[in-house]
């Protein structure tokens, strides 16, 4: 996390950058991340929360583009309560619109390998 | 306790709610593999002890906190003052929450808020199979402990574990935990309880390679594009070529029922009413049972793989410069079935602007009542060639969307204006398609349709044979003395000891027997031309039965003309007259304003029941029926035009318009739709009219 707060903007327009985590569109497809922050209107940011996309939620993007699909995991990762099973999450797709204002962190696979998250890798 | 046990079964969309619903109550409500598919609370009845239980199935939400349409929905239920149709309103005495055991961490948000409704509760972990072949194993002990209330595994698809269901809902008691009531808390302990109840076996893990190379695949900007373009060719496809097989059987059956009824009953009104009336009206509409079973059951096939969600985002795309996002997807697919499941299905459109431009266009889009008038002008536009037919009918459902896409814009840039919100939609695991769920849903469709046939457009037929029976008037002058003329002839010719020139055909018997003058217009019927004219031009005098054909057809004519539906209908023809529709096609439009596939009996009644056409299928039937100079047909190409492009665009559903304003919310907006849809339609079909020729 050395990159200037400049370059962390989000896709809000006048956005001016955020203290933590990059968009969730300029992750890699196959990527894991952890959310950080949403910076999307009250009524999208609740609706995305109660589908499963909060902060601290795991999440492995499945493709990127428009649409951006993610799957979220339960749980958060690498604290001990994680379900990463292959079965135990749900899949959202995203228009890039929204993708673009959900700011993530990526996660080092290495860190939860034990865990069994290992299908990142594809 | 006094009357049923009330239990409302909620939790998060496409988790098997209504599944179980059906289950329980025997009942078949639509379900799909697509989030959002109930819209609306609706009542069941189990038999169970001595009050039985009543159940409520409710649309599936996230949370029950949302700004949402499904929340306020289910928020109004358990708060007790919003009753399902047709029930009073009060608050549900069990919260049944349904959870996919296969995404318990999620479902567990909306259970914390059920606990914290201080409601007895039972918690439903269904999809138990689908958990089990994917290793997922639950500890249910433990779950209901953390949970404080009962917890059932189910298999809503199998039937499995629901007797236990529904003892647990009798004994069903308030939970002794209450989850934390803020998000955040709330979050952290559905994860703490997810993660201490879940196992899954090693090795049981199916990757989610395929998935993953699925959505890329429906989702790419152009291998996606050409899914859906197949699967919605396919769809189309598929209803119009197997539907053909059953559609000309039941047409034979028709036809030879009406023979059966002339050939066997007495001559007099009651056989005509039976043959024109009952036979003709009911037949002309059940030829179109297979294509309305065919929509409905691969659309339901095709739901329940799963696909839609991402035809959703493919189409998201394509539906953005009009206004419209891929959320209003479903609900115009949906419409092209009916577009009252469509409008109920705008529900899961998160933006209100945009929600009601598509219940204002959904209209647009050709649903299953539109068929038989399509199939019914197509053939006579085009009876040489199928291939032309189709294409007409392919033309027929772009125009509905064309015209739907255009509206949109129209609305989102006047009345609706306002900015586009971003779509997000949850996408359902890819499942193989219950070939139950698709012929039950099939079957209670048809049984609508059906019963609609017996019903509503048998009451119209019968009052539609009515009206165009009666009052009798007199003959006119001109028939009267052609029967003289006739009888002149035939009085000569036995006088003179000569064989009257009979043919096999004996005038008398002309109801019963086929005339082939009837069917195609050849020099007889040009000769015949006009009511008042002098018909006797050829240098052969006329035989006596050409006189009394002739003045039996006049007869008719003039019976039809001076009708009640024939007073009616030309009164109100000057309105059509720009669209190239006599009197008979205006009662049909008119008529159609009840229903749009009315249209085909009230012609059938009309024509079959002045002309005679026996031996022929009810289409052919209608198609060679003549206007009153009895020698232009009721359907010349133009007006046959103009009709089809009337038809796709015209309101013409009182069902819809009820629909439409209380989903939108007001009279007012049934009023624009039936206005816009009305003004389009009358427009177009008057500039089809031209175009083909109509005014030339
Ligand atoms: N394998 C399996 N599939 C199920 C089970 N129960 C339901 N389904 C399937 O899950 C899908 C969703 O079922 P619905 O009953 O429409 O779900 P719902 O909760 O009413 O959905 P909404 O009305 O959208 O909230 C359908 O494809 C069902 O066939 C089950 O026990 N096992
Ligand atoms: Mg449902």
């Amino acid at each position: 996390m050395t990159e200037p707060i400049a370059t962390r903007r989000c896709g809000k327009p006048g956005c001016t950058g955020h203290a933590n985590g990059v968009p969730l569109t300029s992750l890699a497809p196959g990527a894991l991340a952890r959310v950080c922050e949403t910076c999307l209107d009250p009524l999208d940011a609740s609706m995305l929360r109660a589908m499963g996309l909060r902060p601290a939620a795991t999440l492995r993007l499945c493709r990127s583009g428009e649409p951006c699909v993610v799957e979220v995991y339960p749980g958060s990762a690498g604290q001990g309560t994680q379900c990463e099973r292959a079965d135990c999450r749900c899949r959202i797709g995203l228009a890039r619109l929204l993708a673009e204002r959900v700011m993530v962190t990526p996660i080092d696979e290495a860190a939860i390998a034990g865990a069994g998250g290992s299908e990142a890798t594809k | 306790m006094t009357g049923p046990l009330r239990v409302a079964l909620l939790g998060n969309p496409n988790t098997g709610k209504t599944t179980l619903f059906n289950r329980l109550c025997g009942l078949r409500h639509k379900t799909s593999n697509f989030p959002g598919t109930t819209q609306e609370a609706r009542v069941g009845f189990l038999k169970l002890g001595e009050s039985g239980v009543q159940i409520v199935d409710l649309p599936g939400v996230y949370s029950l906190e949302l700004q949402q349409s499904e929340s306020e929905i289910c928020r109004r239920v358990l708060a007790g003052d919003l009753a399902p149709p047709g029930d009073k309103a009060a608050a549900p005495d069990v919260l049944c929450v349904v959870a996919d055991s296969c995404a318990l961490h999620r479902n567990l948000l909306l259970v914390g808020e059920a606990l914290r409704r201080r409601l007895p509760v039972v918690v439903v972990l269904n999809m138990a199979d689908l958990a089990k072949k994917q290793g997922l194993t639950t500890d249910y002990a433990l779950l209901r402990e953390r949970l404080g209330c009962e917890v059932i595994p189910a298999s809503a698809r199998k039937g499995d574990g629901l007797g236990q269901l529904a003892l647990a809902m009798q004994a069903a008691r308030v939970p002794n935990v209450t989850p934390p009531g803020t998000q955040d808390g709330l979050e952290q302990w559905a994860d703490e309880v997810a993660a201490g109840v879940m196992r899954s076996s090693p090795g049981a893990r199916r990757g989610p390679d395929i998935t993953d190379r699925l959505d890329r695949v429906f989702t790419h900007p152009v291998a996606g594009v050409v899914c859906f373009a197949i699967a919605m060719f396919a769809l189309f496809w598929s209803i119009f070529s197997f539907a053909k097989v059953p559609m000309d059987l039941i047409s034979g059956w028709t036809a030879s029922v009406s023979d059966l009824v002339m050939a066997r009953m007495p001559e007099g009104a009651i056989r005509e009413f039976v043959a024109h009336g009952v036979v003709a009206g009911i037949g002309s509409t059940l030829v179109f049972l297979p294509q309305i079973c065919l929509l409905f059951f691969l659309i339901s096939l095709l739901e329940d793989t799963g696909y839609l969600a991402r035809g959703a985002f493919v189409i998201n795309r394509w539906l953005q410069p009009f206004g419209l996002s891929g959320h209003a997807f479903v609900p115009l697919l949906s419409s092209h079935a009916c577009a009252i499941p469509g409008i109920m299905a705008t529900r899961g459109i998160p933006d209100r602007r945009e929600r009601l431009a598509a219940i204002l266009v959904a209209p647009f889009m050709s649903c299953s009542a539109r068929i038989p008038v399509y199939v019914l002008l197509t053939g006579l536009l085009f009876p040489e060639s199928a291939a032309k037919q189709a294409l007409a009918f392919v033309g027929c459902y772009a125009l509905g969307i064309v015209a739907a896409l255009l509206s949109a814009v129209v609305a989102r840039r006047t009345l609706l204006r306002g900015p586009q919100r971003p779509m997000a939609m949850e996408l359902p695991g890819y499942k193989r398609p219950s070939f139950r769920t698709a012929f039950l849903t099939t079957y209670d469709r048809g049984l609508i349709f059906l019963k609609n046939a017996g019903t509503n457009i048998l009451a119209i037929c019968i009052v539609l044979w009515w009206l165009q029976a009666f009052p009798t008037t007199q003959p006119p002058a001109e028939a009267t003395r052609l029967r003289e003329q006739a009888s002149a002839i035939v009085h000569a010719a036995s006088a003179s000891n000569q064989t009257p020139d009979m043919s096999p055909r004996m005038p008398g018997s002309s109801t019963v027997t086929a005339s082939p003058a009837h069917e195609t217009p050849g020099p007889l019927e040009a000769q015949r031309s006009g009511v008042g004219e002098n018909v006797s031009v050829s240098d052969a005098p006329p035989t006596p039965d050409d006189l009394l054909a002739q003045a039996k057809k006049l007869e008719k004519t003039e019976a039809l003309r001076n009708s009640f539906a024939g007073r009616i209908g030309r009164t109100i023809q000057p309105v059509f007259e720009p669209l190239g529709y006599d009197w008979r096609l205006t009662v049909g439009v008119v008529t159609s304003f009840a229903a749009r596939e009315v249209f085909v009996s009230t012609m059938a009644v009309m024509v079959t029941g002045s002309e005679e056409h026996e031996g022929k299928d009810v289409l052919a039937r209608i198609g060679a029926g003549t206007r009153d100079d009895g020698r232009t047909l009721i359907f010349t190409p133009a007006a046959s035009w103009s009709l089809l492009v009337y038809y796709v665009l015209a309101m013409q559903c009182l069902p819809t318009l009820a629909v439409t304003a209380r989903e939108a919310g007001g009279v007012k907006w049934a009023a624009i739709q039936l206005a816009w849809m009305c003004g389009l339609a009358y427009v177009g079909g008057a500039l089809a009219f031209f175009l083909a020729g109509g005014h030339a």
